[in-house]
């Protein structure tokens, strides 16, 4: 093969991959436009035939939305709640998975596996003796409760995924940093978290969108916008004066509010994603 | 190496701060008061009539009305964990007809009968009374009230119809007649949203009323219906194949935008009519009665009502609202206040007076046209068989003979 048919080649390849890489963009990025384009929409324009591509922008659904829900406070819960439940369960997952890679204890393999197999439970069959539990503390329609529950739900994935990563961390630096007279938190602080910082930036993230997106504990647990979520307002948002019909412009205004903030936060912290992500599938 | 005891303390350390944590999002207990959980568009509607009508100047209970889930599986999320627990998020819920049946089976609602005498069913009409009885009673007890009474209602366009020379049609051969006279382009003379999930379900039980079944017996009448529709859509062409996939307000958008001259809609498309004003006219959202099938003249009504959940914090406060709320002088303030809570009693339709939607409910009323909604001890299974044995056959996957022989083993499966 020449050096011009090879150049060839890979040019044909190059071209080939980016527009394979273009229509899979497209087609992912098209239920994001129609989302922009409906909460844009003025309502009798949504469904015109054929349809409109370009219509009149309005804000009249943001309008509606922020009309019919206490959109502040949901927002404001939704923000609480999901950092709360990411402090929570990432505080905890990493001691719990540091725990697990680093002090042999008979059986704690097997106890790892329990935990991982509890992400298998389906949440709505929780839902009863979390509710009872909740209530006995007096939880209920508090912040407190839904990201102690959301926490708690967050924790056999993250320690599942952060022990391999503690693993990693040379155990060797941990036993110099203490023949040095470091306690527990310093060699956690200044020697373990330092190296898993990719792993802990990529389960923030993770977590704080399942967080972020969990309608079914904020539906079960918060009867009023003390602690509801934005997520459960779609459950209550409406058209008109009536059961009847689906609210699209409105839903779609509310899944801009809701999926914006994600999008800012994914894009800022990618570089750690990425990282995270094919370190912890590196041997 | 990190020291098993030190760890260990670490953990009981933050094993307190859990402890200590819920105490600072413990409430204190609320004073007198009830909630009461009704859909969205309902919640401002409610504070008004409470105010207005003065529930707290005459009991002392303070009402915070909240917005419960609009749809039905969301409200069985959220009510069943709490029941079970032994609690309720809301004091009063105002319910539909599917959730009333789960929640009644299921044992969640208070009998509601020791709040009224025999004469406060005086103010009933007769078809309002036989839905109560079907709908909102079970084991003899009264599980909820309702409050408002809502028709399908047959809407046409007089400004075409009139343009032909037409009348609205009094039957179903002649719907089929005038929409064959009005149908061209992308104009179809009837229509209605037939999407799975609900809708399609409606208008078959619709029509094979008309036809003088029960659409769960599947019986001559359902297939009489079923045929019906089939025609209108593949036959005569006046009824658009797309409908198949609509919903209600994909429907009340075609015909705003002048692709349907007729339609079935529930009352609610009163208020979306008038709320494009860029497109309505009296004309253009006239209400006649349903054309008469080959039994008879007729459209069956759903309703709303109140109910309380046996687990209700508030179970006193509770029942003094329902019975305040139901009282035949504050049937035609209600209505006035929102259309949502009129019905046919006789209290509320005197007091509208024919104003706004109760001109259309009285002339059904009147006309004795408004028949109780078909039951189903199954509820939603017996609807989805119903729409899939349906839509098997509109859309051309069986014969109607094997889409309604399945049909009825599948139904037959559910008894």
């Amino acid at each position: 093969m020449t050096a011009e048919s090879y150049r060839r080649r890979n040019t044909a390849v190059r071209i080939l991959l980016y527009l394979s890489l273009g229509i899979f963009v497209f087609i992912a990025l098209i239920p994001f436009y129609w989302m922009f384009l409906a909460s844009l929409t003025p309502r009798h324009q949504l469904f015109s035939i054929p349809p409109n591509y370009f219509p009149d922008v309005t804000a009249d659904n943001f309008a509606a939305l922020i009309h019919q829900i206490p959109f502040i406070a949901y927002l404001v819960n939704s923000l609480v709640f999901s950092a709360a439940s990411v402090l929570l369960s990432v505080i905890l997952s990493f001691l719990a998975a540091y725990g697990f890679a680093r002090i042999e204890v008979k059986g704690s393999s097997i106890l790892l596996l329990i935990l991982v197999l509890s992400m298998a439970l389906p949440p709505i069959v929780t839902v009863v003796p979390l509710f009872q539990i909740l209530r006995t503390l007096g939880l209920i329609d508090t912040i407190t409760g839904i990201t102690l529950v959301m926490g708690s739900v967050l924790i056999p994935f993250s320690v599942w995924v952060l022990v391999s990563f503690v693993k990693r961390v040379p155990v060797e630096m941990e036993e110099a940093a203490t023949i040095d007279g470091a306690r527990l938190f310093q060699v956690l602080w200044y020697i373990v978290i330092p190296a898993m910082v990719p792993a802990l930036a990529t389960i923030i993230i993770i977590n704080f969108i399942n967080a972020w997106n969990n309608l079914l504990f904020p539906l079960v647990f918060s009867h009023t916008e003390a602690s509801k979520t934005l997520t459960v307002s779609i459950t209550e948002v409406f058209q008109a004066r009536t059961p009847y019909g689906r609210p699209w412009g409105v839903i779609s205004a509310l899944g801009v509010t809701m999926v914006v903030p994600m999008i800012i936060l994914v894009l800022t912290a990618q570089k750690w994603i990425v990282s995270g992500l094919t370190r912890g599938s590196i041997k | 190496m990190i020291h098993k005891k030190a760890f260990l303390a670490v953990l009981c350390i933050l094993a307190a701060a859990a402890m200590v944590l819920p105490a600072a999002g413990a409430r204190e207990p609320e004073p007198e008061k009830i909630v009461v959980g009704v859909g969205g568009w309902a919640v401002e509607p409610t504070q008004r009539a409470v105010e207005e009508l003065g529930f707290t100047e005459e009991t002392g209970i303070e009402v915070e009305v909240v917005t419960r889930p609009g749809s039905p599986p969301e409200f069985l999320s959220q009510m069943s964990s709490a029941i079970l627990g032994g609690t309720s998020p809301y004091d009063v819920i105002d319910i539909e007809d599917d959730v009333a049946i789960g929640f009644s089976r299921s044992g969640w609602l208070v009998d509601l009968d020791p709040l009224f005498d025999d004469e406060f069913w005086d103010d009933w009409p007769e078809a309002m009374l036989e839905m109560t009885e079907t709908w909102s009673r079970h084991g003899g007890e009264l599980f909820r009230v309702p409050h408002n009474y809502e028709a399908q209602y047959f809407w046409y366009r007089k400004d075409i119809l009139d343009s032909y020379g037409l009348q609205p049609p009094q039957t179903w051969d002649e719907m089929v007649e005038v929409g064959k006279a009005v149908t061209s382009g992308d104009r179809y003379g009837v229509s209605d949203g037939l999407a799975q999930g609900a809708y399609l379900g409606v208008y078959i039980t619709y029509l094979t009323q008309q036809a003088g079944g029960n659409v769960y017996d599947m019986g001559p009448e359902f297939e009489e219906a079923l045929q019906f529709l089939y025609d209108m859509i593949h036959v005569h062409e006046v009824f658009p194949i797309s409908a198949l996939d609509k919903d209600y307000d994909q429907v009340n958008n075609d015909y705003m935008q002048d692709r349907v001259v007729m339609m079935r809609q529930w009352p609610f498309f009163y208020g979306v009519a008038r709320s494009n004003p860029d497109w309505f006219a009296e004309d253009k959202a006239q209400v006649a009665l349903p054309p008469a099938g080959p039994a008879e003249q007729v459209a069956y009504a759903g309703s709303w009502g109140w109910s309380v959940p046996t687990t209700a914090d508030n179970m006193d406060g509770a029942m003094k609202f329902v019975e305040f709320m139901s009282r035949p002088e504050h049937q035609g303030p209600l209505a006035e206040i929102d259309t949502w809570f009129l019905s046919a009693r006789d209290s509320c339709l005197e007091y509208m007076d024919g104003r706004g939607m109760a001109e259309y409910l009285e002339l059904y009323s009147d006309a004795g046209v408004i028949g109780t909604r078909p039951f189903h001890p199954a509820g939603q299974e017996a609807h989805t068989v119903v729409e899939e044995t349906a839509a098997a056959y509109l859309t051309n996957q069986m014969t109607l003979r094997q889409a309604v022989r399945q049909g009825r083993q599948r139904m037959a499966d559910l008894d």
